[in-house]
């Protein structure tokens, strides 16, 4: 594909607006009118790839051919960007790990089991992070711990599960965690213990009817996600999330992202470095934050 | 739970307590203590019990007779949450509130006139927009900057008109509200009315950023002294005005791009600063292209990391192309020095294009591409072997033959596809140099798919014979291009490679050897697949059965008719879209009867297939149904039924493209509907 992306098929406004809305009914997420040209340069890709002369033909392929949902998930693909890295977005880190943590401790004595779900995880940086963080804190040496990531993009779970990075994903990692990797011809590796904690599901987030396989959770993070989400399928997700927590879990959202107008079902609670949502305890009244009565 | 509990419940100390028993209000039958309950819910102090009965009085509203008591507790202002969690339910219900909340405004408590007016910004119709005319008039300033805001959001030529004389209005927060609203708007603007406005200080940056949409050369005067401002908000709102002007009048931009190459330095170093440092895309893309005009050469580095992170326009690459050969010689110094790969890869590409334009393979900057190009054939990084292969064309040379037959063999697709371009150029100068390269290496083997168009060029039997071998690859891919290039050579012996692969274990490979056969003639201009296409159109896989309906079609024969009847009831709408392609390349004026079920189909792609096949044939009852599909329900039938109408300029329908645009609220519809009353005028004209 010429990388002069003014050359080839050009997509018609009509064609990217059939796209856009094919993409949102899939997977929530969202295309400005002003990304036309970039939807165009992205999927032209795709075009060559099954010698499709045009977007027409594409929206038709993505319609009626029998690979059409693989096709649609390899065209969200290449359409977002799954660019994250570990450590994102410290302070709320240190929030989980220095308030929120002690507390599911408190809380999961009885049964000695944590779960937590990095969801619309990418390349798994945030849930080797989390697992890094957990382990860290030595409150569940012992306990059955699962952290774990979804995504909706195969080609990032793989790369997710090998759990080997580039220089880039390490951008905002302080030093003193480097430990936790080991230096392989791939790259740095995430420690074997830290993997072990660590498991990956192929999930779309508008789907919330395979939800369930993720068990229920005691966290679960889900940041820089729904921005890219219309209303509609933000308030479809987060009532699956509400499904999958257990009472008084945590939802923890990116710095630019709330549930305004989206939920009411969470109660927002604050952290000393932090804002983070935690569903309610059923109606005992239970202590938000701490441990029901 | 009973309606008593539920009352109770409404009073708990506990939120999440009223919230659920708020939940269970929505299950409850209708009654006057259900309405009390869930206005009262409605002003609760907290707001998630709040929000979820606004929810509940959203989707009762009507049932329960709401929309009055929701517009007294929008007029009240004892209780704040109550008021902002009426307005919420109001403005959601839009029109339907509108004759309540029009009767509220003239009693409505001062204080309250505003939400009024801010509800009924969600609700439209002339009724509205005549009061909110009122309103945007009034002495309360506060009321009138509202009713502005509110009008923005209805939208349409009155509501603008109404906007605009507010641009004259004697206080200035008025003024700017006025401008900002039709800045939203996207509104054209008058270049006398925004002048009076550049030098007001407060005013000044969103009026630099309205002169975009005068396209009138006096807005340069100001935008291109914007864009030496030392503030980069205003040099921001000054490039993307001057970057609308260049696309919306070509007068403007003839007078725009000589002032674009003489930019000073400070407004270079603006540019400069927005393009790596602005937030917003819209921001960096202005910046890119202008500095791309200004032909800044320091600028050129970022524009490519511009261009390789999406960030940059289609009109930069034109400003790069209008840039043309200066550029380079600089393009090349960043292609060896640039990374990640990606970028070094747009700038080899951008280079080879920009110097291709001259012609002529002698000269010096031609020399120095076709040096750049040839040792990145060779490098490590796939994306950049890709660029260089795809730009050797205008500059490849009979020495190149072995390395591209190299690349053409990669695991790497893209790497191949390009070198096999780059091949078919050399075979119609060098096509010994290149014979000689393939019949070096092996190519019956499945990483050769991309060498058989290079094949099919070649011609001649030994090519029929190692386009055989690519068929008997394991990879599906590689036997799908042998069949395409069986289809370029033609004549029977390929016609009896392709049919077979009819059979092909892999469906894909069918869909090619369908797609192939139905373009295949023999030497006497017979269509020697057809009796094996007739027996595909029964195949138990959708996607060979669209194919096969395709392929029918295109062989033009009548024999083929009665296949593609029986595919237009396939179950699949993918098929029976195929079916009614084909039956357009067949059928004349008996097609709109074939097609009655097609017309009516609830895919509305099936709709839009078949109105494109009667237009095509132009079948008589074509520009009945036409005119019908109009008013479909589905936007983008409407859109194909305009298009097709003014392509087959269809005077009679004019009276029903009138009304169809009157009530028309689709932007690209509209546009359709608009573009076909201009033909059909022009025609008449």
């Amino acid at each position: 594909m010429p990388l002069l992306f003014d050359s080839g098929p050009r997509i018609r406004p009509e064609e990217f607006r059939l796209l856009r809305d094919l993409v949102n009914e899939f997977c929530g997420i969202r295309f400005p009118d002003d990304m036309q040209f970039v939807m165009e340069r992205k999927l032209k890709e795709r075009l060559q790839r099954l010698e499709i002369k045009d977007f027409a033909e594409y929206y038709h392929y993505l319609r009626y051919h029998p690979d059409a949902r693989a096709e649609l998930e390899r065209a969200v693909d290449v359409l977002t960007t799954n660019e994250t890295y570990l450590f994102r977005e410290e302070y709320q880190l240190r929030a989980f790990q220095r308030e929120v943590l002690p507390l599911l401790h408190r809380r999961g004595q009885k049964q000695q089991r944590l779960s937590i779900w990095s969801a619309g995880c990418s390349t798994g940086e945030e849930v080797y992070t989390i697992a890094i963080l957990i382990r860290e804190s030595h409150l569940f040496d012992g306990w059955d711990v699962r952290v774990i990531g979804n995504d909706i993009s195969r080609r990032v779970l793989t790369v997710a599960r090998r759990g080997s990075y580039g220089p880039s994903s390490f951008r905002s990692m302080p030093e003193s965690y480097k430990s936790f990797f080991v230096e392989t011809p791939e790259g740095r590796t995430v420690r074997p213990d830290i993997r072990t904690m660590c498991s990956f599901a192929h999930l779309n987030l508008l789907d919330p009817s395979r939800y369930s396989v993720v068990g229920t959770v005691d966290a679960i993070f889900c940041r820089n996600v729904l921005i890219y989400f219309d209303t509609a399928s933000r308030r479809k997700v987060i009532e699956g999330f509400y499904e999958r927590l257990s009472p008084g879990g945590f939802l923890f959202l990116g710095h630019s992202e709330s549930l305004l107008n989206v939920s009411t079902a969470f109660e927002l609670v604050h952290l000393s470095s932090d804002l983070v949502y935690q569903k309610p305890f059923a109606l005992d009244r239970g202590l938000l934050l701490g441990e029901p009565k | 739970m009973s309606i008593e509990r539920l009352q109770k419940a409404l009073v708990d100390v506990d939120a999440e307590t009223r919230r659920r028993a708020v939940l269970s209000l929505a299950s409850e039958p209708p009654s006057s203590l259900l309405c009390e309950l869930l206005m009262r819910a409605l002003g609760d102090q907290d707001w998630r019990v709040r929000k979820e009965s606004a929810q509940v009085s959203l989707r009762r509203a009507r049932e329960l007779s709401l929309i009055e008591p929701l517009v007294r507790a929008l007029c009240q202002s004892d209780n704040v949450g109550l008021r902002n969690a009426a307005l919420d339910v109001l403005e959601e219900l839009g029109e339907e509130a509108a004759p309540a909340l029009i009767a509220a405004l003239p009693r409505a408590p001062e204080n309250a006139r505003k939400f009024v007016v801010e509800a009924l910004g969600e609700a439209g119709g002339p009724l509205v927009i005549f009061e909110l005319k009122q309103a945007a008039l009034s002495s309360d300033v506060n009321l009138a900057g509202e009713a502005i805001e509110a009008l923005a959001r209805i939208g349409g030529p009155e509501a603008d008109a109404v906007i605009r004389s507010r641009l004259r209005a004697s206080d200035p927060f008025l003024r700017l509200a006025a401008l900002e609203a039709l800045n939203r708007r996207d509104a054209q603007m008058d270049w006398e009315e925004l002048e009076p406005l550049i030098e007001d200080r407060m005013l000044r940056r969103v009026a630099i950023a309205a002169l975009g949409r005068t396209a009138r050369p006096e807005a340069l005067d100001p935008l291109f002294r914007a864009l030496d401002d030392p503030a980069l908000s205003t040099v921001g709102a000054a490039a993307t005005a001057i970057v609308k002007l260049l696309r919306n009048s070509g007068a403007v931009r003839e007078l725009a791009l000589p002032r674009l190459r003489a930019l000073g330095a400070r407004a270079r170093a603006g540019l400069a600063a927005l393009l790596g440092g602005a937030h917003e895309a819209e921001l960096r893309r202005a910046s890119a292209e202008l500095l791309a005009y200004a032909k800044d050469e320091a600028a050129l580095g970022q524009i490519i990391v511009q261009l390789t992170l999406d960030a940059a326009s289609p009109e930069t690459l034109s400003a790069l192309r209008d840039w043309g050969e200066d550029a380079v010689a600089p393009l090349v110094a960043l292609a060896s020095t640039l990374e990640p790969p990606e970028e070094r890869a747009v700038a080899l590409e951008l280079a080879a294009d920009l110097a291709a334009v001259s012609q002529t393979r002698a000269t010096p900057l031609n020399r120095l591409v076709r040096e750049t190009l040839r040792p990145a054939l060779h490098d490590h990084d796939p994306v950049v072997v890709a660029a260089a292969a795809r730009s050797l064309g205008p500059y490849v040379e009979a020495s190149d033959a072995e390395a591209l037959v190299q690349c053409a063999l990669s695991i790497d697709p893209e790497v191949a596809r390009s070198a096999a371009r780059a091949l078919e150029a050399l075979v119609e100068t060098e096509r010994d140099a290149v014979e000689r390269a393939i019949r070096s290496v092996e190519v019956e083997t499945a990483q050769a798919a991309a060498l058989a168009s290079v094949l099919a060029m070649l011609g001649g039997p030994e090519a029929l014979d190692r386009l055989r071998g690519l068929l008997s690859a394991d990879e599906p891919h590689t036997r799908r291009a042998a069949l395409h290039a069986l289809g370029r050579i033609g004549g029977g012996r390929a016609a009896q490679m392709v049919a077979l692969a009819l059979a092909d274990e892999n469906s894909d490979v069918q869909v090619a050897a369908a797609q192939v056969l139905g373009r295949l003639r023999d030497e006497n201009g017979g269509v020697p697949g057809a009796s094996e296409l007739m027996l595909a159109v029964h195949s138990e896989h959708a996607q060979v059965r669209a194919a096969v309906a395709r392929a029918l079609g295109n062989t033009g024969l009548s024999l083929a008719l009665e296949p593609l009847c029986d595919l237009l009831r396939d179950d699949d709408g993918g098929v029976a879209i195929a079916a009614i392609e084909g039956l357009g390349h067949l059928t004349g004026d008996t097609l709109a009867e074939k097609l009655k079920d097609a017309l009516v189909h609830p895919d509305r792609e099936v709709v839009k297939a078949a109105l494109r096949a009667l237009a095509s044939t132009h079948d008589q009852n074509a520009p009945g149904e036409l005119i019908a599909a109009l008013a479909h329900d589905a936007w983008d039938v409407r859109q194909v039924a305009a298009e097709l109408i003014g392509d087959l300029r269809v005077s009679s329908a004019r009276p029903a493209l009138a009304a169809q645009l009157a009530r028309e609220n689709d932007d690209l519809a509209r546009a359709a509907l608009s573009d076909a009353l201009r033909s059909l005028a022009e025609e008449v004209g």
